[in-house]
């Protein structure tokens, strides 16, 4: 009996031992990444490519002011794109709607003076960048001229957008105004907040 | 005779160049894999630029992959990989083949493992009506799959025999999500075992699968399917779904044309439940419970033998002896030490004993087998009862570091009555698993875990054997001495713990390492390191490589059992000094080996997979399998040998216009068993599937398989299977909303064919039989 407590003390040391050093090494790498921002381009493309999917989807349940031209579609995105956002968005609108006239336009950060004279012009559709330097304040009035999206809890809540995506890893989410539903201007469909796995809708207003 | 001889030689000379050509091919290859890191560095050191701007077409067939899925879908979609987290199927540096719900409906298959016939490499085969063979790679073409299966993180490996009880772990097809294949090792994050392969099945969420759901299937031979899935919502962010499936087999026929009474049922029933606790915090509490019932034949026919003196002057006839009979070695060319004891009575030879004096055997089946042997054979009840439970805590923080603690609790117990070995296993199982992006270049993945296992074993001495036998452990005669006797230890324990990093070098090149640490009772402490690179090396076309060692436990009848296989008759006299066992039968036996070493392989393996086009996507993938103490079982005993396995599977994805869809792989591989080339794998395989969208509500497939020939290895009746081609067609109609009704002819192309058993006992193979299969399903 003693023998065998005493083989399995050891069995458990040296399992601990190695645990313990796998442990150490895993920690010392978390302390080293506390130190580091951002992820990986591959995870931002990935992320791209699900955002563009979800504003493909989005756009059927939107039901859309007719601005100028029959069914066409403008759509303003604003940030650095180093992830191909915009191909990737013209691809998949192509594909799930090819009926629709597509017009893309889009402007980097240093560009912005450029973005907001285009965007004052009107649009259907803003998509600000998780990297645009766009903030609450310039964003302000916007949801007047279309649906503005941005990315993440924070910048949606402080400003009047109605759309965010919000990520945790590469999992994607949508952030939904619950006062933008059922509007009159650029009309959001109500069967969005039926979505729950994707969709998030928030009271913003409380 | 002259001309014999010269054939003899030109013979040898052609099987020394081609060992010799072999033996250059494998180097060959260690060479191309070397030089493919060698490249790999350079392009690390010289290629920083970017990707072209234009998406290339391994993104566009994503996005039109991402535009098929529903919301739900799309919020739950990546692929687990083979690097600690979730990844795009295309850009991991593997060879990954992902099977989902439609293939196996559009297929026909009633089971999710007669899906993986369309994998390259993986070789799936059936012995009976409810027992499927897996094994990938040519690396054991017998019945013990080495690697790893897991549902829904669950390793569900049978560590008694090294088998997987695919029936015991099917689910209702509403339910899956998907089934990874991984081809190659992936010790490094999954540990022991995870040797020639993974396979990860994934369910869906019960958000996923609410409503109710009904499939229904009905095969000509008279197995039916039947699924019922309901799901339902408790509240915002809590879900539930309930299901049960029932399968009952029909009768299969052994290539005797004896019944395999392999009729019987398999019965399963579970439940999930998904909490959402709080913004990126989840709850899953799931389980089964499985009940199967069969019977399994044993074949008695060469158990009971009658020694022959070898320097007779009148041995026995050739003809009666089949070569390599029982495993025994030849007393000299053309003579056998031992006949079965039938054979001896009609033989009218001396001394022998009459089977009516031992009551409980069997009587022959009334069929001579062609060596010439009457068929005897034993059935005896073959339950199997599993069930488990499972709970899920997972989570993302704020700063991207996905979490998840998984806990398992199982409880499984079976008897091979057949052999009298039943056997009771209690499992726990508690994993912490976690990766987060570290910067913009690192992705790390990290897990721990903690297994424990607990064996009741009881043998049984099956009627046929109750009589007195001489035991050569005791020196004294016994009745009861079972088939299967377990030696083992009956609790065993497992620490492990894993690392692993991606490193994106640039946006072209990725390289990920890591090691897997386990100490447990049954192999003390491994070290399972990876490494694997991919590099897009053009928009369209990725270069992927790796190395990895992976360990394989040999399973516990490998190690700890001893199995009585047969019975001498001693006819000589009894005398108490001179021939203690005069005119008694003497047990035969042979020893697991407890001292066998974990087997220890080296893989290398490189890739390139390519889309020139967003319709046209094709992969090829080469492998090096370098083995130690590779375990092979079989009377005499169980033994460790060197094994090597090359080569190579060729796969392709093609969507020629808007309503077909091809699919098709062909596989080559080579094992190799101490340098002796091996014989039971098929080295070529190959699959083509076609799918035609005739009309809008009607789908036409199409799915031909061909498998090269191979012997069935047996130490009592080795079998050739000559290489077979299978054809499948199915039309598939969608009526209306939610109903989708198929129709499908299989094997057309032969009526009926053998194509596996367990080599270690079994002695023939069931016929597979052409069939045709009528499948509804709907939803509602």
């Amino acid at each position: 009996m003693l023998l065998k407590f005493s083989r399995f003390q050891n069995f458990a040391h040296r399992a601990m031992q190695k645990i313990a050093l796998l442990g150490f090494a895993v920690l010392s790498l978390g302390l080293v990444s506390e130190l580091s921002f951002g992820q990986p381009i591959e995870q931002e493309r990935k992320l791209a490519r699900l955002e563009a999917t979800y504003i493909s989807h989005l756009s059927k349940y939107i039901q859309w002011d007719d601005n100028s031209s029959g069914s066409s579609l403008k759509i303003i995105i604003h940030g650095d794109d180093r992830v191909k956002f915009k191909d990737t968005l013209e691809y998949v609108m192509k594909i799930s709607s090819p009926e629709l006239a597509l017009e893309i336009l889009e402007f980097s950060n240093k560009q912005t003076d450029k973005a907001l004279l285009e965007i004052n012009k009107g649009f259907n559709c803003l998509i600000l960048l998780q990297n645009s330097s766009m903030n609450a304040e310039q964003l302000s009035g916007m949801e007047k001229l279309g649906v503005v999206i941005v990315h993440g809890k924070k910048l949606f809540k402080s400003s009047n957008s109605q759309i965010a995506f919000e990520h945790a890893q590469n999992r994607v989410r949508l952030l939904i105004d619950r006062d933008s539903i059922g509007e009159k201007r650029n009309q959001i469909s109500s069967k969005l907040a039926d979505l729950k796995s994707a969709v998030k809708v928030i009271n913003k207003s409380r | 005779m002259p001309l014999k001889l010269s054939i003899k030689v030109d013979r040898s000379v052609i099987l020394v160049m081609c060992i010799k050509n072999l033996t250059i091919i494998s180097q060959r290859i260690k060479r191309a894999i070397i030089g493919f890191w060698v490249i790999l560095f350079f392009s690390f050191l010289s290629s920083f630029q970017a990707l072209a701007d234009e998406l290339s077409s391994f993104e566009k067939r994503e996005l039109s992959r991402l535009l098929e899925m529903d919301w739900n879908e799309l919020a739950n979609q990546p692929v687990s990989g083979v690097l600690g987290y979730d990844q795009e199927h295309w850009r991991n540096p593997a060879s990954i083949a992902v099977i989902r719900p439609d293939d196996v409906f559009d297929g026909g298959h009633l089971q999710l493992v007669d899906s993986f016939r369309g994998v390259g490499g993986m070789y799936v085969t059936r012995g009976n009506a409810y027992d499927d063979f897996v094994t990938m790679r040519n690396f054991s073409g017998s019945a013990t799959e080495k690697f790893l299966v897991l549902v829904d993180g669950r390793e569900v490996l049978q560590p008694m025999g090294g088998t997987i009880t695919w029936g015991t772990e099917e689910v209702p097809l509403a339910l899956l999500d998907r089934a990874e294949i991984i081809r190659g090792p992936g010790a490094s994050i999954w540990g022991t075992n995870a040797v020639s392969g993974v396979i990860n099945v994934t369910t869906k969420p019960a958000e996923s699968t609410q409503g109710n759901s009904i499939r229904l299937a009905l095969e000509s031979s008279g197995t039916f399917l039947g699924e019922f899935v309901h799901g339902g919502k408790i509240r915002d962010g809590e879900y539930y779904r309930i299901w049960v499936r029932d399968q009952e087999y029909a009768e299969s026929d052994l290539l005797s044309g004896m019944p395999a009474r392999d009729d019987g049922y398999g019965r399963k029933v579970g439940f999930r439940y998904d909490k959402e606790l709080g913004m990126h915090l989840d709850l899953t509490v799931a389980g089964s419970y499985s009940t199967r019932r069969f019977e399994h034949v044993l074949d008695l026919s060469s158990r009971l033998l009658y020694p022959t003196d070898p320097n007779s002057t009148s041995p026995l006839p050739n003809s009666l002896i089949p070569p390599g009979f029982m495993g025994l070695p030849s007393v000299s060319a053309g003579e056998f030490p031992f006949i079965p004891i039938s054979v001896a009575t009609g033989l009218g030879l001396p001394a022998v004993p009459g089977i009516g004096d031992y009551p409980t055997w069997p009587n022959a089946s009334g069929i001579v087998q062609p060596s010439g042997v009457p068929l005897i054979v034993n059935y005896e009840d073959l339950p199997q009862d599993a069930g488990h439970l499972r709970t899920r805590l997972s989570g993302v923080t704020g700063n991207d570091f996905e979490w998840s603690i998984d806990a398992f609790a199982e409880k499984y117990e079976t008897n091979l009555g057949h052999v009298g070995h039943k056997w009771e296993r209690d499992e726990y199982n508690l994993e912490f698993r976690g990766n987060r992006p570290l910067g913009e270049r690192n992705h790390l993945a990290f897990g721990l875990g903690y297994r424990y296992m607990e064996f009741d074993v009881t043998e049984t001495t099956t009627a046929p054997w109750r009589f007195p036998t001489i035991n050569l452990q005791t020196g004294l005669p016994s009745s009861d001495i079972p088939i299967l006797q377990y030696n083992g230890p009956n609790t065993f324990k497992r620490f492990s713990a894993f690392v692993q990093n991606t490193l994106e070098i640039n946006e072209d090149l990725f390289i990920s390492f890591g090691n897997k640490v386990e100490e447990g009772d049954l192999s003390g402490t491994t070290i399972q390191p990876g490494i694997r690179a991919s590099y897009a090396a053009t928009k369209n076309n990725l270069l992927w490589a790796a190395y990895s060692r992976a360990h394989r436990q040999a399973s516990l009848v490998e190690r700890y059992t001893e199995v009585s296989y047969a019975r001498i008759w001693n006819p000589n006299p009894f005398h108490p000094l001179l021939n203690p066992t005069g005119q008694q039968w003497i047990n035969q036996s042979f020893e697991a080996d407890p001292t066998l070493d974990d087997e220890v392989m080296d893989a290398y393996e490189i890739g390139w997979r390519s889309s020139p086009s967003e319709k046209f996507l094709w992969e090829l993938s080469l492998f090096y399998y370098d083995t130690k103490d590779a375990v092979f079982s079989g009377p005499p005993t169980y033994e460790a040998h060197d094994y090597t396995s090359v080569g190579g599977e060729l796969t392709f994805n093609y969507i020629p216009n808007s309503f077909w869809k091809l699919q098709g792989s062909y596989s080559y591989s080579k094992g190799e068993k101490e340098g002796v080339r091996q014989t039971d794998f098929p080295e070529s395989m190959a699959s083509l599937a076609s799918v035609i969208h005739a009309k809008d509500d009607l789908k036409l497939v199409q799915n031909l398989y061909f498998t090269g020939d191979r012997i069935l290895p047996s130490s009592y009746n080795e079998l050739s299977i000559g290489d077979y081609l299978r054809l499948d067609l199915g039309m598939i109609w969608q009526v209306g909303e939610g109903w989708r009704i198929g129709l499908f002819g299989q094997d057309l192309l032969d009526p009926d064919h053998p194509e596996n058993m367990y080599t270690d006992l079994d002695v023939e193979p069931t016929r597979v039989k052409r069939r045709f299969l009528l499948t509804i399903s709907t939803e509602f």
